[in-house]
């Protein structure tokens, strides 16, 4: 058979050309579908989307309650977004659903007190449309704090900060939306090391309820605390009340939501240590890996310092504090806190006003984990009560623009000269609302041409209070 | 009284018997009738001759035997009947009248005997016992039986040896026409015999109408009748099938009362349907033709026949209940061709010869080697299925349950609706006709059917296996191929996964390579000349074939042309390629074939936009494959002995290396077509074809079976090739590929351990058994939405991605006509959009959204059955559970760690009466947007929750707004009260109907006119390509063996 080469040949070639190729098989490929883990930060749903939903975890709705809460929706966009507002108690009253209708380019609150009555209530607050942003505040005996709602549930959440030290009250607000139990388990990384309450093991949170865990209870004395509130079964959604009394020098209170994950990089864009005012970073690496992260800060003037290395071992917090050798002293800065071998740690900053400072009040917050285009603010108010500042941060490596509009009853009201302000790379503007305009409620926009980072900084006038959150961005 | 020769007095008091003899132009088995009634013992005897048709010579042949018989001619031919009416004329003062037939010997005493009994038992028409002429030692007659449609039954079997078994005096319904004592009276009282009737059917209606006269019937063995049944030799004008069935049906319409006429007359024009339609389909025309000529032949006598029943009325003395005592139950006729037509005995007589000859048919080789293999596949099968072959298989991957009835499927399959996804007016698969079908001839045994489909796939294709080898003529091939065929793990891991697919690809790849190989004609026979069929009945044929396979795995429509095509390559590789090159126009026009045989099912994959998704059939579409190493050696699931798998390429290589001439070239063929197979399941797993393609044990199956008759060609080679090589490498390659057959029978030999190939011993029926709990059903008709791998659903899926699909099931788990693969009809496309929007972080109310397409539960199912089954894990996207874990009105439910499984909270039952608001958002065109921002669930309550067949439900509903959760078509109709409410399209896309007054109503779906054409259409196709196989089929000469035995 003349032919029994070639033939032999081609087969044979073929077979190889196979086998070479397809050494492995897709038997058992995962294929993907929808996104596994929620945002690292709230984030407003783009124009486009086809609803909002935001968890406001935590607060009380009682006359005279520690932290009652409220909720304020903005509406960015420039439809109008109806929805409801669903009040979920815990420990008394009932459900209550309050229809929500907001314009386009306005704000909206609705306080606890005028639907519930309860010692521990959260809010579900859905909307048609994107282009929502919803922060909800709490105020009481111990001042007032603002923070942005959760814009998703997550089954694993973490704070990095917390106090439980004689004179603080650090309370987690445990928050279940859905109709199946939770059950959770909460670690916390002190100083000391790692622990594991006993109690804060499988610890369950109904279906529709919401629960407070003073972890003080359990973690005593600790002057910082980060937590891992890790669910067994079921999604929830973390708010973090501390409070503190003054007994030991520092009061005031403040409200924070945890994050769902960690993350790469945190921009923190304002800073300010001095006299009476202190300043630390908080980094939590909830991970099995050690984190090998850096601390950036660029001074608003002068040469920025040698960056500061950590290491963070696994399921550990380390604090940084402002000192003269990391940080000049009266010189206001932004900051960065970068993993540099890529594992993900939470990063909170703190500041701490105590007399002789102008403004007295504690706030820790978590970072930025991103940059973007548009900032949203729906908590605010320039009037000879408050001073409202707000702190933009250019991480990148090009100039950018930026203004800051206010939403003035359905009007896009451009704030008279913060238009178009030019920030040069890793640069910062501090802009003082109160010098441009006066309006109360005074939510803002603050739009850019690439990529950057926004901050509020709102201190009460003569009393006790002070505000640091980073805001909202619009996808 | 008896009567003796030697008393005279008793000779004078003989009652007098007056024979009527008609003949007509009778042969010289006259004269021994004439004589036989000259020797009758009988003393009171007289024989009148009654001489009808032409011939002149009987008075002298008569007056030469019997001189003392009265010899009449009568005019023309009036038929049996008519002419021994005769006597009513002509005789007077007989007791008994005997009608003859001129073509009877009787014994001595015959009528002696006779007329004994008739007044021992009081009778009034008696008979004897009639053997055959020429042996009088067998039976023709003892009597006669009849069904209630008057087809008469024999009572013995024609020929059976008389050793008196039968000689008892008993009463039966009709004495066979030859010999009949009547008694006088009753004869005149009936009129005489039917003059319409005249040869053939005379002797019933006689005997009938005595009965219901009154008159016992009674055959009496003793007296013994020869009968020749000339008829043959003097066929009357018309044939005597004919003139039976007409002369039965004037009977039947003469004799019975007016009720038993209503209740069994519609019985026997269905069954003259049918065998109308039978004689139509089986190309027997005559059939046909006697039941209308019949038929019409007594329509245009109804007066006489009106006439005949007034007559027979004033004379009736029992009523037909009394009358029927004595016929046989059922059809005597469906007996008959039972008996008569399908010839089982002789059919399976003649198929153990066509065995026999299949065994011995190889010129060489020794048939103990045969044996041998045949033992060894059987005892294969027999233990490695014995956990299977008496249990009910369970519900894994596709091997749903055949859970729906026979009529159930044949009205699913003429319904216009199709359930599929969220429904659409669109056509059913044809295998829902087809598995009815099926299930006829089973008693409705589905259970039974299932297993045939299943568990027969797997002699089938050994069975596939040894016939493609048949050319070769060597047993020793032939029963290496099969062995190897056999043990190809192919199979048995498509049944460990429930892959039913799979399972008829292999069954069904070797018949289609027979055919192809035909279709090239070239590979040499040892039978004679190389077999070559590429005609329109090759094409025909395989095209039927391929579309039965088609019903199931619509891909099989391109899976054969591929196949061909790669025999054609084989044969560019070694020449032939242009006779070869027939294959592929035959491969090509039978898959047109099977294409026109399935419309309208086929626009289902054939129009534009329709969806290659729906080409699954019964077999999802997936983008994975196992590695190459893998599908060389047919393994397509984890485990087993799968390094032994190498044996069966090993043992295919053989033909290569030794092989000269055509065993060699054939070979090449072989291996190009196992490359093929190889290549598409790895392409596609890879995604490289841009297309989703079946699992690869469904595309495997062609490649196996032509690897084994390569392993066939190998030992043919070594048989006559190898002795032409000096001694060297070849010998020990033919050793080794020797030992690589007995090789690849240990993975299987040891996987039929078990008695179950590994398929599951459990399936998810119990964990999902709540959904059938009444309470459950009550709160109303919903859907369960499934996700997961294709392969995992026990439905068929849609696609949401790669790999990830979605299905819907209605009330349960899912049933076997929602196993079938369907274009993502219209409005289903929502349930992917929904999840989506979830999964981009759209939304967090996935369950109303899904609630307002009837979803009640979520299941994400990462196992074709329960966690400790070990069913192969095919992991859930990580993205997806967290989509659906994030969901605000999904209630998570334990049930298996196999499954994860949520409770829509936000569900609306598929019918539901909806009230205040929600019913006014009903009118929104953006269905998600809609259901999102609405709670349509708290003001839903169920309705219409009986469902009363396919697409069809009934129950009470007020006054309001009723939502059918089914895609908006103009065919749904709510009629409540008599009135039929409107209808609204609703969301966008359902059906709302706005009910004026409540009451009890029913909601169904009306299937249209042309749906019924399309049914009708598709019909008539299969049948006129049926019987036009019939009409041309092969008239095969029965060969010595098979005469023989």
């Amino acid at each position: 058979m003349t032919r029994r080469l070639p033939a032999l040949a081609v087969i044979v070639s073929v077979l190889a050309l196979l086998v070479v190729f397809g050494t492995e098989g897709h038997a058992t490929r995962t294929p993907a579908f929808g996104r596994v883990n929620a945002d690292v930060m709230p984030a407003a749903d783009p124009a486009g989307a086809l609803s909002s939903t935001w968890y406001c975890a935590g607060g009380t709705a009682t006359a005279g309650g520690v932290a009652n809460l409220t909720v304020v929706v903005a509406n960015v966009g420039a439809s109008p977004r109806t929805g409801t507002v669903t009040w979920i108690p815990t420990g008394g009253g009932k459900r209550t659903v309050v229809p929500l209708r907001v314009g386009p380019d306005r704000s909206q609150a609705v306080a606890a007190t005028d639907s519930v009555d309860a010692p521990i209530v959260s809010a579900l607050v859905e909307l048609d449309g994107g282009e929502v942003a919803v922060e909800h505040a709490v105020s009481g005996p111990h001042g007032s704090a603002a923070a942005p709602c959760a814009s998703e549930p997550s089954n694993r959440w973490y704070l990095a900060n917390g106090v439980t030290e004689r004179d603080a009250d650090e309370t987690l607000a445990l928050f279940n939306p859905f109709p199946d139990d939770a059950v959770v388990d909460i670690a916390v990384s002190s100083e000391q090391g790692r622990g594991a309450p006993s109690q804060l093991q499988g610890l369950p949170i109904a279906a529709g309820t919401t629960t407070f865990v003073r972890l003080g209870d359990h973690v005593r004395y600790r002057k910082v605390a980060a937590v891992a509130v890790v669910a067994r079964t079921g999604r929830l959604v973390v708010d973090r009340i501390q409070s503190f009394d003054g007994t030991a020098g520092r009061s005031g209170i403040s409200l924070a939501v945890a994050a769902p994950a960690p993350a790469s990089t945190w921009y923190f864009p304002d800073g300010l240590y001095e006299g009476g005012l202190a300043e630390s970073w908080h980094v939590y690496n909830p991970g099995d890996r050690e984190a090998q992260v850096t601390l950036e800060i660029v001074p608003a003037k002068g040469n920025p310092p040698e960056p500061y290395d950590i290491t963070i071992p696994p399921h550990t917090q380390q604090t940084v504090e402002a000192t003269p050798d990391r940080v000049a002293s009266g010189v206001a800065h932004s900051s960065t806190i970068r993993s540099l071998n890529g594992v993900p740690v939470v990063a909170e900053r703190a500041i701490d006003a105590r007399k002789p400072a102008p403004r007295q009040g504690w706030s820790s917050a978590l970072g930025a984990p991103r940059a973007d285009r548009r900032w949203v603010f729906p908590i605010g108010e320039a009037n000879v009560n408050t001073d409202e500042w707000i702190v933009i941060h250019n991480p990148g490596a090009q100039r950018r623009t930026v203004s800051v509009v206010a939403l003035a009853n359905g009007q896009r009201l451009p704030i008279e000269g913060l238009q178009d302000l030019r920030i040069g790379p890793a640069g910062r503007l501090a802009l003082r609302l109160g010098d441009h305009i006066s309006r109360t409620p005074l939510p803002v926009v603050v739009e850019a041409d690439g990529p950057v980072v926004a901050e509020r900084e709102a201190y009460a006038v003569g009393r006790l209070g002070l505000s640091a959150i980073i805001g909202i961005p619009v996808g | 009284m008896t009567l003796t020769d030697n008393d005279e007095s008793a000779e004078a008091q003989a009652p007098p018997v007056v024979v009527a003899l008609v003949t007509r132009d009778a042969g010289p088995w006259l004269e021994e009738c004439l004589a036989s009634l000259a020797a009758q013992d009988y003393p009171n005897l007289s024989v009148l001759v009654l001489a009808t048709g032409s011939s002149e010579d009987t008075l002298a042949r008569v007056a030469a035997v019997l001189p003392s018989a009265y010899v009449r001619r009568l005019d023309g031919d009036p038929g049996f009947g008519p002419a021994a009416n005769d006597v009513l004329q002509v005789v007077d003062g007989a007791a008994f009248y005997a009608f003859c037939h001129d073509d009877v010997v009787l014994d001595g005493h015959a009528i002696r005997a006779l007329v004994e009994e008739a007044y021992r038992s009081n009778a009034g028409i008696v008979g004897p016992k009639l053997v055959e002429w020429h042996a009088p030692e067998r039976l023709l007659q003892v009597g006669q039986s009849a069904d209630k449609g008057g087809v008469v039954s024999p009572q013995v079997e024609r020929g059976e040896l008389d050793q008196e078994q039968h000689d008892a005096v008993r009463d039966v319904f009709v004495i066979p026409g030859g010999f009949t004592l009547v008694r006088a009276d009753l004869f005149g009282t009936l009129g005489g015999f039917d003059p319409a009737i005249g040869l053939v059917g005379e002797d019933l209606d006689l005997c009938w109408r005595a009965q219901v006269a009154g008159a016992r019937v009674v055959v009496v063995p003793a007296a013994r009748v020869q009968h020749r049944q000339s008829l043959d030799d003097r066929p009357p004008a018309d044939p005597q099938a004919e003139l039976a069935a007409r002369h039965r049906l004037r009977t039947v319409l003469t004799c019975y009362g007016r009720f038993h006429l209503l209740r069994v007359l519609p019985q026997l024009l269905v069954l003259a349907v049918a065998e109308i339609v039978y004689g139509v389909a089986s190309g027997r025309r005559h059939l046909a033709g006697e039941n209308i000529k019949a038929w019409s032949w007594n329509l245009r006598r109804l007066g006489d026949i009106r006439a005949r029943r007034r007559s027979l009325r004033a004379i009736r003395q029992l009523p037909d209940s009394e009358v029927r005592r004595l016929q046989v139950g059922g059809s005597a006729r469906v007996r008959g061709y039972v008996r008569g037509e399908l010839h089982a005995g002789e059919r399976l007589r003649l198929q153990l010869a066509g065995l026999s000859r299949e065994l011995s048919d190889g010129t060489t080789g020794p048939l103990k080697v045969v044996f041998g293999a045949w033992g060894l596949v059987a005892l294969l099968f027999l233990v490695g299925s014995r956990q299977l072959l008496l249990h009910r298989l369970p519900a894994v991957g596709g091997l749903v349950p055949f859970d729906v009835g026979v009529g159930g499927l044949l009205r699913t399959y003429v319904s216009g609706w199709r359930d599929a996804g969220l429904g659409a007016e669109a056509p059913q698969p044809t295998a829902f006709a087809l598995l009815g079908l099926a299930g006829i001839p089973l008693l409705g045994g589905m259970g039974l059917l299932q297993q045939l489909l299943v568990l027969g796939a797997l002699p089938a294709g050994v069975l596939g296996g040894w016939r493609l080898t048949r050319p070769l003529g060597s047993r020793l091939g032939r029963a290496a191929a099969m062995v190897v065929y056999a043990v190809n793990p192919l199979p048995y891991d498509a049944l460990a996964r429930g892959s039913w697919g799979g399972l008829l690809l292999y069954a069904a790849a070797p018949w289609i390579l027979i055919r192809l190989i035909a279709a090239c004609g070239d590979l040499p026979s040892a039978h004679g000349p190389a077999l070559r069929r590429r005609n329109l009945r090759a094409v025909l044929g395989l095209g039927v074939l391929v579309a039965l396979l088609a019903a199931f795995v619509p891909l099989a429509v391109v899976i054969v042309p591929v196949v061909a095509a790669a025999l054609v390559l084989g044969a560019l590789l070694t020449g032939g390629a242009r006779r070869a090159a027939g294959a592929v126009g035959v491969a090509l026009g039978a898959s047109a074939v099977a294409l026109v045989l399935h419309l309208p099912w086929t626009l289902d994959f054939a129009l534009p936009g329709s969806g290659w998704w729906a080409t699954g059939g019964v077999s999802p579409l997936v983008n994975h494959a196992p590695s190459v190493a893998d599908l060389l050696r047919f393994h397509t699931r984890s485990g087993g002995f799968s390094s032994l798998g190498w044996a069966i390429p090993v043992a295919a290589a053989l033909p290569l290396v030794i092989g000269r001439d055509w065993r060699f070239a054939w070979a090449v063929r072989c291996w190009c077509v196992a490359i093929a197979c190889w290549s598409l399941a790895w392409a596609g797993g890879q995604g490289l074809l841009g297309v989703s393609l079946p699992p690869a044990d469904v595309l495997l199956a062609p490649g196996a079976a032509a690897l084994a008759l390569s392993v066939a060609l190998g030992v043919v080679a070594f048989e006559r090739d190898l002795r032409g090589y000096h001694f060297g490498w070849r010998q020990v390659a033919s050793l080794v590929a020797g030992a690589a057959v007995l090789l690849s029978v240990v993975p299987v030999l040891v996987g039929s351990l078990n008695g179950r190939w590994d398929l599951p011993k459990t399936d998810l029926a119990a964990q999902l058994s709540f959904m059938s709990r009444p309470e459950v059903r009550a709160q109303g008709a919903f859907r369960v939405l499934w996700l997961g791998d294709p392969e995992v659903l026990p439905v068929a899926g849609f696609r949401l991605a790669d790999d990830l699909a979605y299905g819907l099931s209605e009330n349960g788990p899912g049933t076997l006509t929602e196993r079938w693969s369907a274009p993502a009809y219209g409005s289903t496309t929502l349930v992917a959009d929904a999840l989506r929007l979830a999964g981009q972080g759209d939304t967090e109310r996935l369950g109303r959204m899904l609630g307002s397409l009837g979803v009640r539960y979520v299941i994400l199912a990462e196992r074709a059955a329960p966690e400790r089954s070990g069913a192969e894990r095919h992991p859930i996207p990580a993205g997806l559970a967290a989509t659906v874990g994030r969901q605000l009105d999904l209630r998570r439910m334990d049930i298996d760690p196999a499954l994860t499984m949520y409770e829509n909270t936000a569900w609306v039952p598929e019918r539901a009466q909806l009230s205040g608001a929600a019913a006014s958002r009903l009118a929104s065109g953006s269905p998600l947007r809609t259901a999102a921002a609405t709670d349509l669930a708290a003001a839903a309550d169920p309705v219409l929750v009986d469902r009363a067949g396919h697409a069809r439900s009934t129950g009470d509903v007020g006054a309001g707004t009723v939502y059918v959760a089914a895609a908006s078509a103009p065919g749904w109709q709510l009629e409540v009260g008599g009135r039929t409410a409107t209808r609204s399209r609703s969301l966008g896309w359902a059906n709302s109907f706005r009910v004026q007054q409540g009451g009890p109503a029913t909601l169904r779906y009306r299937t249209s006119p042309l749906r019924w054409a399309a049914v009708l259409f598709q019909a008539l196709l299969w049948l006129a390509l049926l019987v036009w196989f019939i009409r041309t089929r092969p008239r095969r000469r029965p060969d010595a063996g098979e005469l023989i035995g």
